[in-house]
């Protein structure tokens, strides 16, 4: 447990930055498109591609740092009434549901990237995969962290003590 | 498997599961039951965030950050308080005009309540508001901002219906500014019964002087707005524009932020970005499973064979939108809804710029009702406070919107003056 625990820290860690480093490269390259179309009067046909690529990763990686901080946006109206057995156990439903899809989404991220694999770019020309392939790793990501969480759900004997699921 | 998709969904959703995973996991199990391929998630959450429109919310959360951290919020504020501080409520008035400044900028409700609530709602706090009447304050003026030209969905709506852009644009420009006034009256009506702080006035001198101290931030909106006019360039490359201004003004000219703060403010900007887009990219899966169902197509059969003609058309299409914009991205409920709409509006002899104004307009109030609305989740993850909490202070600007729609919807001059005296329509 401590061992998953200090994996899920960490990778945390990390993504935060990598997710930082994609948002301040999206901006550089769309800045730059503009730069170049109208004061070099060259226009990059590769930015946007770049930008909206960097953009997905940035996406689905940020997303996990989210679920990490419990950023996500829940309706919280009655599970506030709950008295603390039930929201021990909604908490368990509600990661096992979210395990669920995200499993889903690994396996069939990964097929998907796998299926892809000969497809390329349009204007780059690399193989598109390397886009696809935050879904299955954000997947991945995601789902050590939910392990994580519920994990401590069912050590905690009082729901107070628990994070939010 | 719209049963299953919907029970999931519902149950997850009451017992206070992230929505974002309650849509996911039930779009997932109603795939797994109905038999179908299950990549169809992975697809179109990746198909749904790869457009290229959509970079505008990051970049625009970002260069809200610059804003807030590095003294530009500041100024601005200052300036507005200079101007209308000494009214009742009058950071309230702020969040709407600031509002329509910034949906000048942006084209979508989700990166103008980003980047008007990240901005805004701190110093609204510091101020001695209530953190969720500043959140519902911020989500309603979201909603409104979606009129305001530019805007992602009239160019969708445009583009499904060979209607001209230009003119969507300029219909919605009465009907959103009408509506900042009302809930700008409504802010007035509030704030006089809960006594909310007011400012002193200020002189003519001062105002100048928070004029000229504001004149470097405020510019920063009109390189957005006028570039955006002028056609030099789309919204998404705007907000990389106002990134990087923001940042040589905060950074280097105010002194205001320091490097090693660069890092934090990035990643903070690209998680409440990431939890933004995971919703609007699961949507796009869980579309796909209403739209396979068919569901969109029933409601409207149902719809044109209703007693009434046009008049009650119109009321049923703005339950219809009110309603699918609780739970939708605007530009997914367009490319859903309209082609189905549509020609059915057209043969009732309602003119397609009024229409799209109509649609428009729907799809606004929609991002601010809860059980699903983006803007209202955004301004109170920005204001930190529960979603439930808002809802309260909310009712009455959604009410305020719903009824000036019913007077948009059926008094078509709103929508149609501009066009007539630019475009002869």
């Amino acid at each position: 447990m401590n061992l998953l625990d200090g994996i899920s820290r960490r990778l945390n860690q990390s993504i935060k930055f990598l997710a930082g480093f994609l948002i301040a490269a999206m901006t550089i390259l769309v800045f730059l498109q503009v730069i170049f179309r109208y004061l070099l009067d060259a226009p990059l046909d590769w930015s946007e591609e770049m930008a909206s690529f960097a953009f997905v990763w940035m996406a689905l990686l940020g997303a996990s740092v989210g679920l990490k901080n419990d950023d996500h946006p829940r309706l919280d109206i009655f599970y506030q009434v709950f008295p603390d057995w039930a929201k021990k156990l909604c908490g368990l439903i509600i990661n096992l549901a979210i395990l669920f899809m995200l499993v889903v989404l690994f396996i069939f991220g990964l097929k998907l990237t796998i299926t892809m694999q000969m497809q390329r770019t349009a204007a780059l020309g690399y193989s598109i995969s390397y886009v696809y392939a935050v879904l299955p790793l954000s997947a991945i990501i995601m789902f050590i962290h939910v392990l994580v969480k519920t994990v401590l759900l069912i050590s905690y004997s009082k729901a107070e003590e628990i994070e939010s699921p | 498997m719209t049963v299953t998709l919907f029970t999931v969904f519902f149950f997850l959703l009451v017992i206070g599961a992230p929505i974002v995973f309650a849509i996911g996991a039930g779009t997932a199990l109603s795939l797994m039951i109905g038999g179908i391929p299950m990549t169809i998630l992975p697809q179109k959450v990746f198909s749904g965030l790869a457009h290229f429109p959509y970079l505008a919310v990051p970049l625009f959360v970002l260069a809200g950050m610059l804003m807030e951290t590095g003294g530009i919020s500041k100024r601005i504020v200052d300036l507005s308080n200079a101007m209308v501080g000494h009214i009742r409520g009058g950071m309230g008035m702020v969040v709407m005009v600031a509002t329509i400044f910034f949906s000048d900028i942006s084209g979508s409700s989700a990166a103008d309540t980003a980047a008007i609530g990240s901005v805004m709602i701190p110093p609204m706090k510091k101020r001695g508001y209530n953190p969720s009447f500043a959140a519902a304050l911020v989500t309603s003026a979201g909603g409104m901002g979606v009129l305001i030209p530019p805007c992602l969905t009239m160019v969708v709506f445009g583009s499904l219906t060979n209607t001209s852009v230009g003119a969507l644009f300029l219909a919605g420009f009465v009907p959103g500014i009408g509506m900042g006034l009302l809930l700008m009256l409504l802010t007035y009506i509030i704030a006089r019964k809960k006594n909310f702080p007011m400012e002193k006035r200020a002189t003519f001198k001062e105002l100048l002087i928070a004029a000229k101290r504001s004149f470097l931030s405020l510019f920063m909106g009109v390189i957005i707005l006028g570039g955006i006019i002028l056609g030099i360039f789309t919204a998404t490359e705007a907000a990389a524009v106002a990134v990087i201004y923001g940042f040589f003004l905060s950074v280097i000219f105010y002194r205001e932020i320091k490097l090693s703060q660069i890092p934090q403010i990035l990643w903070k900007s690209a998680v409440i970005s990431g939890v933004v887009m995971l919703v609007v990219g699961i949507s796009y899966a869980f579309g796909w499973v209403i739209a396979k169902e068919q569901i969109p197509m029933k409601l409207a059969n149902f719809m044109i064979n209703l007693p009434g003609g046009k008049l009650v058309f119109l009321l049923a299409v703005n339950i219809l939108l009110l309603v699918m914009g609780m739970f939708f991205d605007a530009s997914l409920s367009v490319v859903i809804l309209v082609p189905i709409l549509f020609p059915v509006a057209v043969k009732l002899g309602i003119h397609p710029v009024h229409f799209g104004t109509v649609v428009v307009m729907n799809l606004g109030i929609g991002f601010t009702t809860p059980p699903f609305g983006l803007s209202l989740f955004i301004a109170s993850s920005i204001a930190k406070v529960p979603i439930s909490s808002v809802i309260k202070p909310i009712v009455p600007y959604i009410l305020t919107m719903i009824a000036f729609l019913l007077v948009v919807t059926y008094v078509p001059w709103f929508a149609m003056v501009l066009p007539k005296i630019f475009m002869g329509y």
